[in-house]
């Protein structure tokens, strides 16, 4: 139990509380620290069980660590640290707190052993991140945070159901690989495809991460939805149906991010779209193929909190958030910019970035795997990012027509953050080989070839210049709308489903009301017409009367007994 | 390009000019780049400006598409509120 002392959730669940408790310095020193202890524990954690307790007839194994519970640990403690750095004047200390306590469960997430462990961890962290959506304090993050909940409360029901039935069908709460060949399987896939964003259920993700404060979104982006990545990857690589899933999750964040008017929930939709690629990935299944979609994690967690950094900063300095608003902003945030730009070209995969040497190798192994029309989905979803995050935020947010706004940049510690991000973004595409090194699978593979960079570097320019032929030939006039999606069936006729049925169920609840009161009176009438004091069983009756009756009853008696014996 | 000054060399009228002119050359550079390279593989997406004109045709297409898509499903940004 004492190995427990060890676990690396642990140094940020205790930071968390000290954060309610302390302030000023101490609190910074708490923020920053305890991420780097949890990121020595990870790295001080050796492979296999650690901690086995018995519970009922199995064994939980609460902690269990293995080369990939060790990279998505990483991430997420170097993320802590990052996030924290970035939020560490945030005056909602509720939101620091939550965010901490999310980030400790989603250690817990990796490091289970356990079905009823991992599930555990997983609704703890969807109450943790709906109370850093909530802590925002706004009239919409309370609206966004309770559908945020209920998309999550049913992910969680499903990922129970299908638990139960796999524990009750198989004996064992082993988390292991396995396919979803039956109901309780496909559950457990459900469960975990709804935290990734995965259709019918995307609309979540951009519906709710931008309406948590400029610092939450940040946090927010990082845990849920590669939480869920890590747990397809162990439990169900190579399950064929998230080849389908995981491209259509693809082009749906890349059409509706272009769609899309609000910075913020555009970069929403680009998570989307970013892991689609990690479930093609997986439902590609092959070593090489799992190596890229963690890895792609990996980056992707960098680049898109440095994205979000970015744009956060420019709403934490101008309060807005729409591309209507903005526009010119690289004169006086130039550091933000290039810092955005920076996270722009890693998302594209352009080469020389995280982005490029983490998702190479999906499309090498949709090529080497000979799934070759998924290799020309993944080519075009990379010409599509390149077109959403790598140009049409940047440019309309930093260049583009200027909107007047003159912003300072944001306080150093922000700009701190950002610029760690920024060099890991570029340290990671410098140096593949030693980022390779994590990976769980160790294989040969070599992403800066001078062919690969020359083809990847035609594919984005050659996009990009379609888009700025467009942009010049036709315009590409922003309007302030929004996009229905799939979130309108609950948001709308859930909604107009919810609220006939509370008028009904009203009405219908008083008549029934109304009945048994009528029925109760009734039948309080009843009892009171014959044992009140007038009814028929309480009146009084004379001697003789009882006397006479008395006698015809032994008379019948004496007459049965002559004639039957 | 100092920020100081009132106007920055990306505001000068003859920029956008300028800056298209190096991204074509830049373009045509790529494609003779090809020709230098070897490909590790074999296949109809390593033939010789595949990448180009694949680029160019999607980048098109997503931007019709998302256009598409917006013109039939756009409405209010206050529509949710109602």
């Amino acid at each position: 139990m004492s190995s427990l002392l060890f676990h690396p959730a642990l140094p940020i669940l205790i930071g968390a509380f000290l954060i309610l408790r302390l302030g000023g310095t101490a609190r910074s020193i708490v923020l920053l620290g305890a991420p780097l202890v949890s990121l020595a524990f990870i790295w001080m954690t050796a492979d296999g069980v650690i901690l086995a307790i018995p519970y009922m007839e199995w064994t939980l194994e609460p902690f269990k660590a293995d080369k990939l519970s060790r990279l998505f640990a990483t991430v997420f403690a170097i993320m802590g640290f990052a996030g924290n750095l970035y939020a560490l004047k945030q005056e909602k200390v509720l939101e620091l707190f939550a965010a901490n306590v999310y980030i400790a469960f989603s250690l817990g997430v990796v490091f289970a052993g356990d079905l009823i462990t991992v599930f555990v961890f997983w609704e703890m962290m969807a109450l943790a991140s709906s109370t850093v959506i909530f802590s925002a304090g706004t009239d919409t993050a309370r609206a966004a945070g309770i559908r945020y909940m209920m998309v999550h409360l049913l992910g969680g029901v499903v990922l129970m159901a299908g638990i139960a039935g796999e524990v009750s069908a198989t004996g064992s709460i082993a988390f292991t690989s396995m396919l979803p060949d039956t109901l309780p399987r496909a559950l457990i896939l459900a469960g975990f495809l709804l935290n990734t964003g995965a259709p019918p259920f995307s609309a979540w993700v951009p519906d709710s991460y931008p309406e948590a404060s400029y610092s939450g979104m940040v946090f927010l982006s990082a845990f849920t939805t590669k939480t869920a990545v890590y747990v397809l990857a162990r439990g169900f690589p190579g399950a064929e149906i998230l080849i389908f899933i995981g491209l259509f999750m693809i082009f749906y964040g890349i059409i509706y991010g272009l769609c899309e008017n609000n910075a913020r929930k555009m970069l929403g939709y680009s998570i989307v779209n970013q892991v689609g690629f990690m479930v093609t990935a997986i439902g590609i299944g092959s070593a090489l193929a799992i190596n890229g979609a963690v890895a792609h994690a990996f980056a992707h967690i960098i680049y898109k909190a440095l994205l979000i950094m970015a744009t956060g900063s420019v709403f934490y300095v101008t309060g807005k958030r729409k591309f209507t608003e903005y526009g010119g902003l690289f004169r006086t945030m130039p550091l933000t910019a290039i810092c955005c730009i920076i996270g722009g070209l890693s998302i594209s995969a352009f080469p020389f970035t995280s982005g490029f040497v983490a998702k190479a190798m999906t499309s090498e192994a949709a090529y080497v795997g000979q799934y070759y029309w998924v290799w020309y989905l993944l080519a075009a979803g990379t010409a599509g990012v390149f077109l959403d995050v790598g140009i049409k935020l940047q440019y309309f947010v930093f260049f583009g027509k200027d909107s007047g706004l003159r912003p300072p940049e944001p306080p150093l510690h922000m700009r701190a953050a950002m610029v760690f991000f920024a060099v890991l973004c570029v340290g990671i595409g410098l140096m593949p080989q030693t980022f390779y090194q994590l990976l769980p699978y160790q294989l040969d593979y070599e992403p800066n070839t001078p062919d690969h960079i020359v083809t990847q570097f035609q594919i984005l320019l050659f996009s990009g210049a379609a888009f700025f032929l467009f942009l010049k030939y036709y315009g590409w006039h922003l309007v302030e709308s929004l996009t229905l999606d799939l979130d309108w069936l609950y948001r709308v006729w859930g909604r107009k489903i919810a609220v006939t049925f509370t008028e009904n169920s009203g009405s219908a609840r008083d008549s029934i009301i109304d009945d048994l009161s009528k029925g109760a009176r009734a039948t309080i009438d009843a009892v009171h017409h014959r044992h009140g004091p007038d009814g028929i069983l309480a009146r009084t009756m004379p001697t003789g009367r009882m006397v006479f009756w008395a006698i015809v009853m032994l008379a019948v008696y004496l007459l049965v007994d002559f004639v039957f014996m | 390009m100092s920020d100081q000054s009132k106007s920055h060399w990306l505001d000068d009228p003859a920029t956008p000019k300028r800056l298209w002119t190096v991204f074509a050359i830049v373009l045509v550079l790529l494609v003779i780049a090809e020709l230098f390279v070897t490909h590790h593989h074999k296949g109809f997406m390593f033939n010789f400006g595949f990448s180009a004109w694949f680029g160019f045709l999607l980048g098109g297409v997503s931007i019709l598409l998302s256009k598409g898509w917006k013109k039939v499903l756009k409405r209010k940004d206050t529509y949710y509120d109602e």
